[in-house]
């Protein structure tokens, strides 16, 4: 494992503060790479199963983390990519956003989870990364948060999903051209697997029936109307032969005011150093890391009181080296990921005992493959991918390395060239 | 009554619509068979947009078995603004549904939206909802980012300092209810809470008390050290030293409590005394913590160490 002392993502910043601490494996525990492989595979050959019909509506999330972790372990090659591709286009609405399965209606979360698995599988293209922005932007507000849904929940996590929206849509756009997909004019011809053949009616797979998009060197498509206040930027032609001429300023990310965004996060902020779900909540583990990483995107994390959260975050390690959420809760593996990739990015991940968390992951593997919460409780794929991906960045041995801002392996969001500043 | 909607009269108008890319699934369990059904007939009637009894009931049934399904709830409020349904009933399912189901957030959305839609003349049989709710699920976060929700949209300041009271009364180590504490101080520094106020004395006066009945209290810990950082901040003088003599009294005699330990580091880093005395104290509390009493973070104790000797 290299990433580490991998350079790449600190930018100019030395990392110099940083130390290392190889892992030393517990001797009776290691990682049964093999079983969560197979676990992960057999998880959509379950549908005589209520649990397979009562996660529908989040499936897409679903193959996100199974997807992720597979690529963490070096094996995303099994699941099948062209079927993969096919689900994802399926989902998409005709507003742009995604839902977490075909027929259901268009959330952020779902939204993100498309993309990410696209990037997985490197193909950002197979979408209409326009009309995904035009959703994203749709659900901003004035104060720089964003709804979930156009039901309005706000949440921090929706103003991370919008700015990892708009990091990916942004280096697809740098990688492929902008307003350039297969269903558009200098596209590949469409049709993924046979995507066509499955859309019924025109009410789904919006993508399919979309007109042509202006030529990728003309500037992208006027904006639908946005909520969010601020006009969209002043914008040179971007060019696809050169990508990197017109860095964006450093308040933009595309058409999100990452200024606005930051303001609003910041807002979210506790007396302790943590942040909530929204401005006044408590804070809690899994919303540090919304917070952090979106701070993280924005290159505001001049904003964050490293030592004293960084603090909080240690003391989220309980005796038995597990970590939780929230003071004086149970630990759940889940938190091995959102602590330690806040804490990796404000540089401070070495104040816990990464040995001791190792541990406490490793016993929460099934002996027929998945994790759970803990210890002994059922596996499911969503910790599954948070054990697995916080066991690649202590180190465990023969593991992909995996990006603390966007929880994609590393490999992925450099090639896209999504650079932000941490540590 | 047959539990599948194909073998009823009054749904007979409709066809239903499988899920289209589980064509194959085999449904061997009766529960998994009623799900797919009424799914089946959601899909035929939302694509009717038909928003009728017929049409609550059927999301009332799916919520039942998935109350994570985030589309059913949507087309339920559909339903129910279009019909007019009394907020009532509608509460009484909403409880039924929360109380298997205290992490959906679904449910606390729905409340919110129903709030804001009906907007009673006041809040208080929500507020007391959510209390009792509390009372059982005393760290429930949806729970209490609602209240707060509550106690804001309609300005009702008045009662929270005392409802903080009482659950801090049930658990002292609520980190939640400390959290509701704070929410209550900060608007109230900020004058929102009109006739109502609290201060940060008062507060200190508070954290002390609960600290010297139950010293092992991370959330208490948090909570003062926030208050002493507030004060510096609006120069009041006096708190972090009343602070800190209460940590430093625990620790003379003899408390090996690591909150104790790590909030007197950050108070001597925050008073900064040059003086040798201090410093020693300092470095001796530092080591105490990484080598005996928070040894599972000696390596933070051993970092923050190390900045001082350097």
């Amino acid at each position: 494992m290299t990433h580490a002392d991998d350079s790449t993502h600190t930018g100019n910043r030395p990392r110099n503060k940083r130390v290392k601490y190889p892992l030393e494996v517990p001797a009776n525990l290691t990682l049964d790479t093999e079983s969560h492989v197979t676990y992960i595979k057999e998880l959509d050959n379950k549908k005589d199963t209520l649990e397979y019909w009562v996660t529908e509506h989040l499936r897409l999330s679903g193959v996100y983390w199974g997807l992720t972790a597979l690529a963490i372990m070096g094996r995303k090659d099994e699941l099948d990519r062209e079927q993969v591709i096919e689900f994802v286009v399926g989902c998409q609405h005709r507003s742009g956003g995604f839902g977490g399965s075909r027929e259901h209606d268009p959330h952020m979360l779902y939204t993100l989870s498309a993309l990410q698995i696209l990037a997985v599988v490197d193909a950002l293209d197979a979408v209409d990364r326009e009309k995904v922005m035009q959703y994203v932007l749709s659900l901003g507000n004035p104060d720089g948060s964003f709804r979930g849904d156009e039901w309005g929940e706000v949440d921090s996590r929706f103003a991370y999903i919008a700015l990892q929206c708009a990091a990916l849509v942004e280096a697809a756009d740098r990688k492929y051209g902008v307003g350039v997909w297969r269903g558009s004019a200098q596209g590949t011809p469409k049709g993924v697997g046979g995507v066509e053949e499955r859309v019924e009616g025109g009410e789904r797979g919006g993508t399919a029936s979309q007109p042509v998009d202006a030529p990728s060197t003309a500037p992208p498509p006027p904006s639908q109307p946005e909520s969010l206040t601020s006009p969209p930027p002043p914008q040179p032609s971007p060019s696809s032969s050169s990508p990197h001429a017109n860095p964006p300023k450093t308040s933009r990310l595309g058409r999100l005011d990452t200024d606005l965004i930051a303001s609003w996060v910041l807002r979210c902020k506790n007396f302790d150093g943590g942040f909530g779900n929204v401005p006044g909540a408590e804070s809690h583990a899994g919303h540090i890391f919304t917070c952090v990483a979106s701070l993280a995107i924005c290159g505001r994390l001049d904003l964050v009181d490293r030592d004293l959260l960084g603090w909080w975050l240690a003391e989220r390690q309980l005796a038995n080296g597990g970590l939780n959420g929230r003071p004086e809760k149970l630990e759940d593996v889940c938190y091995s990921w959102w602590v330690l990739s806040s804490l990796q990015i404000l540089g401070r991940d070495h104040w816990i005992d990464s040995r001791a968390l190792a541990g406490f992951i490793l016993s929460c593997q099934d002996s027929s493959g998945g994790f759970s919460d803990r210890p002994p409780d059922m596996p499911d794929v969503f910790h599954t991918l948070f054990a697995i991906a916080a066991l690649s960045m202590i180190g465990y041995p023969g593991l992909n390395a995996v990006d603390p801002v966007y929880c994609l392996p590393t490999d992925v969001s450099r090639k896209l060239g999504m650079v932000v500043e941490w540590g | 009554m047959t539990p599948f909607y194909r073998d009823r009269e009054d749904w007979s108008d409709l066809t239903p619509i499988p899920q289209n890319d589980a064509p194959n699934a085999v449904c061997t369990i009766a529960y998994d068979e009623e799900y797919v059904d009424a799914m089946d007939y959601f899909r035929a009637i939302s694509m009717k947009q038909e928003f009728s009894e017929r049409a609550l009931e059927l999301t009332g049934k799916i919520i039942t078995f998935n109350p994570a399904h985030y589309t059913i709830w949507k087309y339920r409020q559909e339903c129910l603004f279009a019909l007019n349904t009394d907020l009532d009933v509608e509460l009484q399912f909403v409880d039924e549904i929360a109380e298997d189901n205290p992490k959906s957030y679904q449910i606390w959305h729905h409340r919110q939206v129903l709030t804001e839609h009906y907007n009673p003349d006041s809040p208080l049989a929500e507020l007391q909802f959510v209390g009792r709710f509390l009372t059982d699920d005393s760290k429930n976060y949806h729970a209490w980012t609602y209240r707060q929700w509550l106690i804001r949209r309609f300005s009702v300041w008045e009662d929270e300092l005392d409802f903080c009271n009482k659950m801090v009364e049930l658990d002292v180590r609520n980190n939640s209810a400390w959290n509701q504490r704070w929410f209550v101080l900060s608007a109230s520094l900020n004058g929102e809470t009109k006739e109502f106020s609290v201060t940060i004395e008062e507060e200190l006066d508070y954290a002390l008390a609960k600290l010297s009945l139950a010293p092992n209290n991370e959330s208490a810990w948090n909570y003062l050290q926030g208050l002493v950082r507030l004060a510096n901040k609006r120069g009041i003088s006096g708190v972090d030293q009343r602070a800190t003599t209460f940590a430093m009294d625990l620790r003379s005699r003899g408390s090996v409590a690591a909150p104790v330990h790590s909030f007197l580091v950050e108070m001597l880093e925050i008073i900064n005394s040059e003086d040798a005395k201090s410093r020693a104290t300092l470095l001796e509390i530092l080591d105490d913590l990484s080598q005996k009493f928070d040894t599972v973070r000696a390596k933070y104790w051993q970092f923050r160490k190390q900045n001082i000797v350097l």
